[in-house]
C-alpha cells in the first residue's frame, strides 16, 4: 500500500480542518462584544466568512472527485474564550493549525489545488498577526519551528 | 487532479503524519492538544531532479538577495536592526534549511554574461521610514516569488517547504507594515 498523502486526502484533512474552524469562530464571535472589542470582534467575522468560504470550495473539490466530502463533527471541544486574550489566543491556535494542514495539502497537490492551497497556507499565517502573533520563521511546518 | 498529469513523484508522508492530519481534522482543531511532530517524523525534502535542484538555487538567489537588502539597510540604518531581526533570522534559517537540501554546489547559480558588470549597491533611502518601506515592498515581492516557485516545484515536500517560506515571509510583512504603538500615537 503507497503512503502517499494523495491529493484527495488532502483535501478531506482540509475539510475537516474547515469544519471545526467555522464551528469555532462561530462560537468565538459569539463570546466576543462588537462594542467593547470591534477589531477582534471584526476580525473574527472576516474569519468566519473566509473558513466557511473555504470549506465550500473544498466541499466542491471533493465532491467534484466523485467522493463523499467528511462531514462536520456534531460537536467541537471549544477553547476557553472568557476573556478577549483567550479568544484571540485560540483564533491564533485555530489558524497554525490550519496553516499546518493546507503547507501539507501544497505538497500533495498540484496544478489548481497547489495554488488554491497555496493562498490558504498564506492567509491562515498572515491571519495570525491580526491575532497577536509573532511572526514564525516555518508557518505550517512545526517540525522546522523551534 | 489527476495523478497522470502530475509530472513527478515526491508526495511521500508517513503514517503518523496521516494521524496527525486525522486529528487535527477530528474535532481538535481549537482545543489544547499539542500537534506540532517531532523532527524525525518531518518527511525527507530530497531533491534528485534538474529542475528542481535549479528551483532550490532560484529560491536561494531570491532569499539572499533579501538578506543582503536587509543588511545594507540594518548597516545605514542602525536604528532599525531590532526590528528587522526577526525577519534577518528568518533569511538565515531558510538559507540554512536551503543549503541542507541542495549544498550551493549541487544547485549552481544561472552564469553571469561574459564581462558583466559587478551588481551595483542598492540606492537606500535616507530616510529610516522610506528604508523600512523599501525593506516591505522587497519582502512582499519576495513573497510572491516564493509563492510562484513553491507552486513550480515537482517534488511535494520541496514545494511545502517554499511554501512555508513565502507565508513566513508574507507573516513579516504583515507584521512590519503594521505601525507601531508610537506611531499611532505620534503627531
Amino acid at each position: 500500500m503507497s503512503k502517499a498523502l494523495r491529493p484527495l486526502k488532502a483535501a478531506q484533512d482540509a475539510l475537516a480542518a474547515e469544519h471545526a474552524a467555522v464551528f469555532v469562530l462561530a462560537h468565538l464571535l459569539g463570546r466576543t462584544s462588537a462594542s467593547a472589542a470591534p477589531d477582534l470582534a471584526g476580525r473574527l467575522r472576516a474569519g468566519y466568512v473566509l473558513h466557511r468560504a473555504r470549506r465550500d470550495q473544498l466541499l466542491r473539490l471533493v465532491r467534484d472527485q466523485d467522493a463523499a466530502p467528511v462531514a462536520a463533527e456534531t460537536l467541537y471541544d471549544l477553547p476557553p474564550s472568557d476573556t478577549a486574550a483567550e479568544v484571540r489566543s485560540a483564533a491564533d491556535t485555530l489558524e497554525e493549525r490550519c496553516s499546518a494542514v493546507y503547507a501539507t495539502m501544497v505538497g500533495a497537490t498540484w496544478g489548481g489545488a497547489r495554488q488554491w492551497a497555496l493562498r490558504a497556507l498564506t492567509e491562515s499565517a498572515v491571519g495570525r498577526i491580526a491575532y497577536g502573533a509573532a511572526p514564525q520563521t516555518w508557518p505550517g511546518l512545526p517540525e522546522l519551528e523551534g | 487532479m489527476n495523478p497522470a498529469a502530475r509530472p513527478t513523484t515526491g508526495l511521500e508522508l508517513d503514517r503518523r503524519r496521516l494521524g496527525t492530519i486525522a486529528a487535527l481534522g477530528a474535532g481538535a482543531l481549537a482545543v489544547s492538544a499539542c500537534t506540532a511532530r517531532r523532527a524525525e517524523e518531518a518527511d525527507p525534502v530530497v531533491v534528485d531532479d534538474d529542475p528542481d535542484l535549479a528551483l532550490v538555487a532560484e529560491v536561494s538567489a531570491v532569499v539572499g538577495d533579501r538578506a543582503r537588502l536587509l543588511e545594507e539597510t540594518v548597516a545605514r540604518h542602525a536604528g532599525l536592526g531590532p526590528r528587522l531581526a526577526a525577519l534577518a533570522g528568518a533569511h538565515r534559517a531558510h538559507l540554512a534549511v536551503l543549503a541542507d537540501v541542495a549544498p550551493p554546489a549541487a544547485s549552481p547559480p544561472p552564469p553571469a554574461p561574459p564581462n558583466a558588470p559587478p551588481p551595483a549597491p542598492t540606492p537606500l533611502p535616507a530616510r529610516r521610514r522610506g528604508a523600512l518601506a523599501g525593506v516591505v515592498a522587497a519582502e512582499s515581492a519576495a513573497a510572491d516569488e516564493l509563492t510562484r516557485l513553491a507552486f513550480r516545484a515537482r517534488s511535494g515536500p520541496l514545494a511545502r517547504l517554499v511554501a512555508g517560506m513565502a507565508a513566513s515571509t508574507a507573516m513579516h510583512v504583515a507584521h512590519l507594515a503594521a505601525p507601531l504603538p508610537e506611531e499611532v500615537t505620534a503627531p
